[in-house]
């Protein structure tokens, strides 16, 4: 029988000065991929799959924009505070 | 027998070795399907082509960190999570399975798919990511179809001239740029972002020889000349020998230069010219002036969005102008605004493919329907007049009301710095690039709007012989000396003196003797050329006469043909120049000097 879990979520502003671009991209989906969950990343009204790096990449998020993580699963919580954390230390690239 | 190409030299130095030919592009994927019973090979074949292409991506990967640190090796991160992504890779064996596609078929189908997905957006990030996703298409198409990788790099024991359509920075960045002496493309700029990565880095390449890749064979002996632009397959004796004397002239000549750049460019019978530089980039400027030049005739400012992905800004555009305004302190600076369209597009802009694109959306044109992208530039321009002769020049002028819309629009800006206490120097100039045979003709009404004219050679030429100097098989026929073009300089030059406005020529043929004489002789007394030109121009100033040259000039403008023209000058310019030094420059055929 498989457990319930609800649907948890967290806001992050993006503060690198190249935005989402292809490496910070390839980071997050890579922290992603890590947990259990099932996790997506939403901006401007698109939703996408955060596992995936085709999905990543087209949400095209600039410096300052805003992006939505959902999760649900049994490590949504965790999931929720390494993405934003990583979002918001810039994904140590500068 | 020797194959010659002439294309556009943008890094100089001449070499020669061997062609190392790059098949990097998209194999051909012939549409077929597999019978119900290998549907599941397929499939195989497809997961073992990704196994490999992770493998090739993980070297490259390992090897680029190693070169160049772990930040760059990264940049091969987003291809191989592509190779675990279920939108590619799930959605691929869906459709093998579904449709009974090959591999190769359905991935292609997928790529595609995932491609105009990322198109539609028209998102400046999304489509530079297109790269990424080209990269991957190319290396794990060649892993289905069994093909060799496509990217080899060449082996230490035969020093490379590198052979590809076209090039990526990420793919310079893959050589060990050690093993390869230059390089020739079909496709690319002077201001491609790799071109400008090999210059920096001293490789010798020309790009825009259109068919090269398909001219070349692997192993092929090859000489590569940067300077003029020309590449020549299976060198005869008689080249070879060229090719040594060349190097040996060209080493003595660059002696001479440097001597020269301390020199006044000043005709033998006293005519100062004001010698210019062009510049593609900002950083060029202590260079060109090292070179000898008395200011810039020509700052293109495409650097500032082309390849980029937002607007620039004010500020950053305006540090650029200051910086080489500040090199030239006692000397106009003419920075020509964004002369976008034709072949140069940035990504912020959404620009339709269009049939006739040099007839286009372009320059001018797009700079009045894109005021976001002109008035940043326009203030960035006036705010560096503050620290030096900081000239603005508009590119593709063809109508009096295109100069009024612009003037109007420097004088809100003006107002609204004024306001801000912004500093500025409201005395400065605004030019025209004369380049079309409408401005030419109809250069008396654009004069009483204009402060000075600059004659832009280049595209005069493509538009008055409608042909395009892009297109290598009319290279032929792209003549700067055709009379038509000498007549409409002709008419150009009388009325700028007439309207007692500078005019100046910054076309390559300025670079060329026989087009400077041409210029002394039609009395336009200010030349630009690209900046390495300065040297020599300056020395072929200093043998010519303004009085030989401009009765050339009176018997060329009667002539029939640019033959005849070439004949003219020649002959006009006797004994005072050694003519043989530049033969096979600029694809000049040279009539046997007169006796």
């Amino acid at each position: 029988m498989s457990e319930v879990h609800q649907v948890k979520a967290a806001s992050v502003e993006v503060v690198n000065r190249a935005g989402v671009h292809a490496r910070p991209a390839a980071a997050l989906v890579k922290a992603a991929g890590r947990f259990r969950s099932e996790i997506h990343v939403e901006k401007d009204g698109l939703r996408v799959n955060a596992k995936s790096i085709m999905g990543v990449l087209m949400l095209a998020a600039e410096q300052g924009s805003t992006l939505r993580f959902t999760a649900v699963g049994p490590d949504a919580e965790e999931a929720l505070a390494t993405l934003t954390e990583l979002v918001r230390r810039g994904f140590e690239e500068e | 027998m020797s194959i010659v190409r002439d294309g556009f030299g943008v890094s100089e130095g001449i070499v020669e070795g061997t062609i190392h030919l790059l098949n990097w592009g998209v194999p051909e994927v012939a549409h077929s399907r597999v019978e119900e019973g290998q549907v599941e090979e397929e499939v195989g074949r497809f997961q073992q082509a990704v196994e490999e292409t992770r493998a090739d991506l993980e070297r490259l990967r390992s090897q680029a960190s190693e070169r160049l640190g772990a930040l760059e090796g990264r940049i091969f991160d987003p291809q191989l999570l592509m190779l675990e992504d279920a939108e590619v890779v799930d959605r691929t064996i869906e459709y093998i399975r579904e449709n009974r596609l090959t591999a190769a078929q359905a991935f292609e189908w997928r790529i595609l798919e995932l491609q105009a997905q990322w198109n539609r957006t028209f998102n400046p990030m999304v489509l530079d990511r297109l790269n990424d996703l080209e990269d991957l298409h190319v290396r794990l198409l060649h892993r289905i179809l069994g093909l060799p990788d496509p990217l080899t790099p060449p082996t230490p024991d035969a020093p490379a001239i590198l052979v590809a359509h076209n090039l990526t920075p990420s793919m310079v960045v893959q050589f060990d740029t050690g093993l390869i002496r230059g390089i020739a493309t079909d496709r690319g700029t002077r201001t491609s972002h790799w071109v400008i990565l090999v210059r920096s880095l001293g490789i010798p390449a020309v790009v825009g020889l259109d068919t090269i890749t398909q001219l070349a064979r692997q192993g092929q002996e090859a000489i590569l000349d940067g300077r003029i632009g020309r590449i020549i397959l299976e060198p005869d004796q008689q080249d070879r020998r060229i090719f040594r004397g060349r190097v040996l002239q060209l080493k003595e000549w660059e002696e001479e230069v440097r001597r020269l750049a301390t020199l006044e460019p000043v005709t033998k019978d006293g005519q100062p010219i004001a010698l210019r530089a062009n510049l593609d980039l900002p950083s060029e400027a202590g260079a060109a002036r090292d070179h000898g030049a008395q200011g810039v005739g020509l700052l293109r400012t495409e650097f500032l969005v082309v390849g980029r992905k937002t607007l620039p800004d004010e500020e950053e555009q305006y540090r650029e102008y200051r910086a080489v305004a500040e090199t030239f302190p006692t000397y106009a600076v003419v920075v020509r605004t964004f002369d976008l369209g034709g072949d140069k597009f940035p990504m912020f802009l959404h620009m339709p493919p269009e049939e006739n694109p040099f007839l286009g959306w372009r320059a001018i044109r797009v700079c009045l329907d894109e005021p976001e992208l002109f008035r940043p530039q326009l203030r960035a321009l006036l705010r560096a007049t503050a620290h030096g002769d900081v000239r603005i020049m508009l590119p593709m002028v063809n109508n009096v009301d295109e100069v009024l819309q612009v003037r109007a629009m420097l004088k809100e800006e003006e107002d609204r710095l004024s306001e801000q206490g912004i500093p500025f120097n409201s005395g400065y100039k605004l030019g025209l690039l004369i380049e079309t045979p409408a401005a030419a003709l109809d250069a008396v009404a654009l004069a009483r709007h204009a402060d000075f004219f600059s004659i832009g050679t280049n595209d005069l030429v493509q538009y008055t012989l409608a042909v395009d100097r892009t297109n290598s098989r009319l290279a032929g026929l792209y003549n700067p000396f055709h009379p038509a073009v000498l007549r409409l300089i002709h008419q150009v030059a009388r009325v700028a003196r007439a309207a007692g406005i500078e005019v100046s020529v910054c076309g390559e043929v300025a670079a060329n003797p026989l087009g400077a004489f041409l210029f002394l002789g039609l009395d336009i007394h200010s030349l630009s050329v690209a900046w390495p030109a300065l040297g020599e121009i300056k020395k072929v100033i200093r043998e010519l006469r303004v009085e030989d040259a401009r009765k050339a000039v009176a018997r060329a403008l009667a002539a029939g043909s640019a033959q005849e023209v070439v004949d003219c000058l020649v002959e006009g310019i006797g004994n005072s120049l050694d003519l043989s030094a530049f033969a096979g420059r600029w694809n000049l055929r040279l009539p046997p000097r007169p006796r």
